[in-house]
């Protein structure tokens, strides 16, 4: 018993040493074992985190081609992985929600695909791949990793004009425009042929649907520029969609959908044209015009080629009416237009210009057709071959080329030729344009000239018809040319061909005036309260243009002068005198009714007087004669000129409208001094003014009679009106007393040369001679 | 979900057998030199760590019938089977042999049943489980079973043979497990947990497991042979050649894990595959009364596992066993004898590589061939006696493992107060690092599985 005891003892004893002992509480002191993991990561989806972040970066091409190779790649691991790792509630399908909630829980906790975006997903990949539309199957997945191949290639494709593209550059040449509109148009039509989204239903609201949910998941809620625009891009995008493809949203086959492509592609590539280049240019190289013309020229192919025209022979107004409304509110257009006054000159542009048959009668039309079409592309050649002509002239050191240097030029050109250059073979449309060309030669020849100074004002000088022109006189001509052109063709009375032929009257002016209303008060050329512009215009043109007759009608020459000093005078001038206006202090601070300063009419006469000499710089005797004048003189000149002009009341202030007419008659002004004073001493002597009086005629048969009966007036020869027209001028009132009259008539048989010889020595005026009869005139 | 059954059909199978047992205690006089013995016990889990299992204490009772082992029976039964209370997973039941044997000529047998055979030393001083399948109740003291089948035996003084044909297969016998609604139960403690989370970027997802059991007829009725050759005294130099082409006792699992995407939970489909191995073995040894040295050596070269496809799998390499080994034996006073050993393994090759979808370079396979790749064990053992039918028997080894990281103590001790009355006490402690991909072995995962049984036991 006691050595059981004993051994007992020692066993426990033995035990629980060794279970105390500090090596055995190394063993016991063990760490919790980890559980075993079954590990689906794959390492190299960590770059599916990063998915977004890369796209963004793409966009902006701080990625490496490797490294985009490796964002796509990495989607398709990730696919590759799910098909692998995951069973779907159909074992080998998923439903979208499944789908989502996958993803979400396992791969994109901070940029959440939204339902709406999974159900799009699932709807293109039907168009890719097959299947239904809210479920995919791994055989599915398969098909998706492959399109994704292809992804990949033109991804990298792309990559080198991926910021041009997305508009990141802030400049751009025409050549990497092309290459990246090229680059776009390979990839995209290699992509439709891949994955024969020509045979689906998808649909284009589909895709835009898609694209912006995709943009909105990329942007992750951050404001990212290039993505967060893609939502309010839409209206733009689903009107360029109307205008090219048409009301029908569904493409049908390999041509529809390459036809379509085409179209959008040649779009954005106008769009990047205008947003690289054409926004920056200024207009003062043959270049810049060309480019210009290159990107009008693309635009009428592309509406010619858009699937819409081709598909239904028409690009309906109704499309193009959404796109310009949209343009508007993307601001792509100047604020200060809008698309209702774009809508309303298209279509009469349409129906005047491009449809002449129809004389403006827009009834029944809604839609350019291929008529409209072709006309635009006529008138744009006709413009372009001049232009390129312009371009081509061989100027010496100085960049002048003499008139006779110029017509003789234009009588070598081969114009067959000319036109072979610019791809234009059709015979009735070489021939239209030989025409034109014929028209622009006699037109160069006639003794006259084009003259713009630097600063785009309308030189009006004695010597203009032997001043040398330049490269932008032309240029500035040739626009003038194009807009005369315009007006004769729309608004012409008689529907003759030829520019020369034709010839406007008071209502068809004033149709333009209506026609273009709109426009013209948006840019602020047209006054509101102005009843009569038309009828006025006209009358402008009659009598103060170089090639002004007085009758009731303007042909090309008056429409043609008369629009470049509306455009010298109009514009340029006033603008130049508006901001000397600034310089000087001489803003208040009300607004007029077309949103300028009102001017202290004070100030406005002192600024005007010292700066004459650069302001009316294309007008040089003129400014000559208004800064050598005595301050009485030009007191006088200013009251007369400025009661002739004014519209505004008396109140010690002047607005834009004042000041644009006041601008406009001292053009006018001096384009009747320069062109009747033959001696050119400044001073129109009788027989001067004799020559310019008939195309008065007409307007002093209107002017108030006075003591004169009707029926002396009616039978009064045409002597009796040259002298009324000489006592107006030199008297500086109406003659409407007969006493007056007589009396004048009897000094100027006194100073006859008969008697004295000295007619033309007291019966003189001069240039406040002249503002005195607007005032005369204005007041009746 | 799959449930298997295992708790309601082992729980019945082992008290029947437990209550078998009892009743052939009683009638053992009809199986002549048969010795029951029945204990009871408490295992606790005694590391500060341990968290495998709702509790960290057991109770057992056991019953053993062995027959002993100098008696001369035509019938040979070792079997024994635990009952763990409020812990059917732990019961098991272990029958080690079963056999009869009706005698030929002299020297000469045929055996038919279950029966241990010294094919290799290297897999008997081991328990690897590479010729003879193991009782893996408890994985850190694996037991042997014998091989199952027809066997021929030629036992004479300098030369012996055996020969082993067999068309049954029984591989090792695991720890049980029970799945419930896709989830392993936690309910033993020595069963390795499948991983129970996949991980996806980040995000842990739980895992229901189905197991493809195979049909019971595809899984037993296997063809095995064996055949070793003996040349030399059993007591001085010999030398013993194994050779055998069988069913390797180790299941190879494939599985395919996936993310339900329609519940997001994980599915992991576990197939058992059963592989062929030829195994090649050489004892080399010398040994007297004092003393025993030599040499094991194994080639094991393995079939490679059949998968279905999206699955992954075990990939095996042939692998080379080496296993010195020294003991020494002697007698002390009050008729004690002591014994003191040193044994080493070293394993080239044998590695085993998940290949396929689910493969992770940071996790090893799930399938293991070889508990452990290189070890040295010292040990000692001691068997006082303090009187006629009272003694000691101690033993103690303490194994280590460079290579695996991981060290093992044990202290098994076993007092007879009397003939009938037996106190025994366990302790085991293992320190271990955890497992990698270079660092595969199955002691890491049982590093918190620190021990002391306590128990006594009654022998008919």
């Amino acid at each position: 018993m006691g050595s059981r005891t004993h051994s007992g003892t020692w066993l426990s004893a033995t035990l629980s040493i060794f279970l105390l002992s500090p090596g055995c509480s190394n063993y016991l002191g063990g760490k919790e074992t980890k559980p075993e993991v079954i590990q689906f990561t794959d390492p190299k989806l960590e770059c599916l985190k990063a998915f977004p972040e890369n796209i963004r970066k793409y966009v902006l091409n701080d990625l490496s081609a490797e490294q985009t190779r490796g964002t796509i790649t990495c989607i398709q691991e990730a696919a590759e992985l799910f098909q692998r790792k995951t069973k779907g509630s159909g074992g080998d399908t998923y439903k979208t929600d499944e789908l989502r909630r996958f993803f979400e829980r396992y791969f994109s906790k901070e940029t959440t695909v939204s339902k709406e975006l999974a159900q799009e997903l699932m709807r293109f990949k039907k168009a890719l791949v097959g299947g239904e539309e809210d479920v995919i199957s791994k055989s599915e997945i398969t098909q998706l990793i492959k399109v994704l191949e292809v992804v990949k290639e033109e991804a990298v494709r792309l990559q080198p004009s991926i910021r041009i593209l997305f508009l990141q550059e802030k400049t751009a040449t025409l050549e990497e425009i092309d290459r990246a509109s090229a680059a776009l148009r390979k990839s995209a039509l290699r992509f439709v042929k891949e994955v024969d989204l020509a045979n689906s239903e998808y649909t284009f609201e589909d895709a835009k649907y898609l694209l912006s949910l995709f943009a909105e998941y990329i942007s992750g809620g951050k404001q990212v520029r290039q993505f967060g625009q893609v939502k309010t891009l839409m209206p733009l995008i689903e009107s360029l969609r109307r205008l090219l493809i048409g009301e029908s949203v569904r493409l049908r086959g390999d041509l529809e959908y390459n036809r379509a492509i085409n179209n959008f592609v040649d779009a954005h590539h106008i769009f990047l044209g205008i947003y690289y280049r054409l926004r920056f240019f200024e207009f003062k190289s043959s270049a810049e015009i060309e480019e210009v013309g290159r990107f009008v020229e693309k635009g009428i192919a592309l509406l010619a080629s858009s699937h819409q025209f081709q598909n239904q022979r028409e690009v309906t107004f109704s499309s193009l009416d959404q796109f310009l409304m949209a343009l508007q509110d993307r601001e792509l257009i100047p604020k200060k237009i809008s698309a209702a006054a774009l809508q309303d000159v298209y279509k009469s542009m349409v129906a005047r210009n491009f449809d002449p048959g129809r004389r403006g009668d827009s009834r029944g039309l809604k839609s350019i057709q291929k008529i409209h079409l072709d006309s635009m592309l006529y008138e744009f050649h006709m413009w372009s071959m001049k232009q390129k002509w312009i371009g081509s002239l061989s100027y010496n050191s100085q960049g002048l080329i003499a008139m006779e240097d110029l017509v003789r030029q234009a009588k070598e050109l081969d114009v067959k030729a000319w036109l072979a250059k610019m791809n234009i073979y059709e015979s009735s449309e070489v021939n239209y344009l030989q025409i034109a060309w014929d028209e622009f030669i006699r037109f160069i020849s006639a003794n006259r000239a084009v003259a713009f100074d630097g600063d785009g004002r309308f030189v009006i000088d004695y010597d203009t018809k032997r001043y040398p022109q330049n490269w932008k006189n032309l240029t500035q001509g040739n626009i003038v040319h194009l807009l005369a052109r315009g007006l004769m063709q729309g608004f012409a009375a008689n529907s003759e061909m030829g520019n020369f032929k034709r010839y406007m009257t008071g209502p068809t002016f004033s149709d333009w005036y209506k026609e273009y209303n709109l426009l013209g008060v948006e840019l602020k050329a047209f006054d509101t309260r102005s009843k009569n512009a038309g009828e006025r215009s006209l009358l402008e043109a009659n009598l103060f243009t170089k090639w002004g007759n007085g009758d009731d009608q303007i042909d090309y020459n008056e429409t043609y002068d008369f629009l470049s000093l509306l455009i010298s005078g109009g514009l340029f001038v006033v603008n130049q005198v508006q901001e000397t206006m600034a310089d000087d202090q001489c803003l208040l601070g009300d607004l007029d009714i077309f949103g300028f300063p009102w001017i202290n009419e004070d100030c406005f006469k002192t600024s005007l007087r010292k700066n004459a000499i650069k302001l009316f710089g294309n007008l040089p005797h003129m400014a000559r004669y208004l800064s050598r004048i005595s301050a009485t003189q030009f007191e006088s000149f200013y009251e007369d000129l400025m009661t002739a002009a004014r519209i505004s009341p008396r109140q010690g202030r002047l607005e834009t409208a004042d000041i644009r007419t006041f601008v406009m008659m001292l053009h006018y002004a001096e384009n009747l001094t320069v062109q009747f004073d033959q001696n050119r001493d400044g001073l129109l002597t009788a027989s001067e003014l004799t020559q310019s009086a008939p195309r008065f005629f007409p307007l002093m048969k209107q002017m108030k009679r006075g003591k004169w009966s009707a029926s002396v007036l009616e039978k009064a020869p045409e002597i009796f009106w040259q002298e009324a027209f000489l006592y107006l001028v030199v008297k500086g009132e109406i003659p409407d007393s007969l006493s007056k009259f007589g009396a004048f008539e009897g000094k100027r048989l006194w100073n006859s040369e008969w008697i004295r010889n000295k007619a033309d020595e007291k019966f003189k005026a001069n240039r406040s001679s002249i503002v005195r009869v607007f005032r005369l005139i204005k007041e009746q | 979900m799959m449930k298997v059954p295992m708790k309601s059909f082992w729980s019945r199978l082992i008290s029947g057998m437990l209550f078998s047992l009892l009743y052939l205690a009683v009638a053992q006089p009809a199986f002549g030199q048969v010795v029951s013995k029945f204990s009871l016990v408490n295992d606790s889990f005694i590391s500060s760590a341990f968290e495998a299992s709702e509790k960290s204490s057991y109770q057992f009772f056991t019953g053993q019938l062995k027959t002993e082992p100098k008696a001369a029976e035509n019938f040979y039964i070792d079997l024994s089977a635990g009952y763990a209370f409020g812990a059917p997973l732990l019961s098991y039941i272990n029958a080690t042999e079963l056999y009869v044997s009706p005698h030929l000529v002299d020297k000469s047998k045929v055996i038919f049943g279950r029966k241990l055979l010294d094919w290799s030393e290297l897999d008997r001083r081991w328990t690897l489980g590479i010729f003879e399948p193991t009782f893996l109740w408890n994985p850190l003291s694996p037991k042997q079973q014998g091989l199952t089948g027809l066997f021929w035996s030629l036992d004479e003084e300098n030369y012996g043979a055996h020969l082993f044909l067999s068309s049954l297969y029984l591989p090792d016998q695991g720890p049980s497990f029970e799945i419930v609604n896709g989830r392993f139960e936690k309910g033993n403690p020595w069963f390795r947990r499948p991983p129970e989370f996949i991980n996806l970027n980040g995000v842990y997802t739980s895992i229901d497991y189905t197991i493809h059991t195979p049909e019971m007829s595809e899984v037993i009725f296997r063809q095995s042979f064996a055949g070793n050759v003996r040349v030399g005294e059993k007591n001085g130099l010999r030398g013993v050649f194994s050779l055998a082409s069988m069913p390797s006792n180790q299941i190879a699992k494939t599985y395919k894990g996936v993310i339900n995407t329609e519940e997001l939970r994980g599915e992991v489909e576990v197939v058992p595959v059963i592989y062929e191995h030829v195994l090649v073995s050489g004892d080399f040894v010398y040994e007297n009364e004092n003393i025993e040295t030599g040499l094991s050596v194994i080639y094991d070269n393995p079939t490679q596992p059949t998968y279905s496809d999206g699955f992954t799998h075990p990939k095996f390499t042939a692998a080379t066993l080496v296993s010195p080994f020294a003991e020494v034996r002697f007698r002390g006073s009050r008729s004690s004898v002591w014994k003191l050993g040193v044994q080493a393994l070293d394993i080239s090759g044998g590695g085993v590589e998940d290949e396929g979808p689910d493969a992770a370079e940071d996790r090893g396979a799930l399938t293991s061939r070889y508990p452990f790749s290189r070890a040295v064990e010292l040990y000692g053992a001691m068997s006082m006696r303090f009187s006629k039918r009272q003694r000691i028997l101690s033993k103690i080894s303490y194994m280590q493992s460079d290579e695996n990281k991981f060290s093992v103590i044990k202290w098994n001790n076993l007092w007879s107060l009397d003939s009938h009355w037996d106190l025994l006490t366990d302790l085991v402690l293992v320190e271990a690092a955890d497992a990698t991909r270079d660092n595969q072995n199955d002691i890491s995962q049982f590093k918190n599985h620190d021990r002391l049984i306590i128990g006594a036991s009654y022998g008919f």
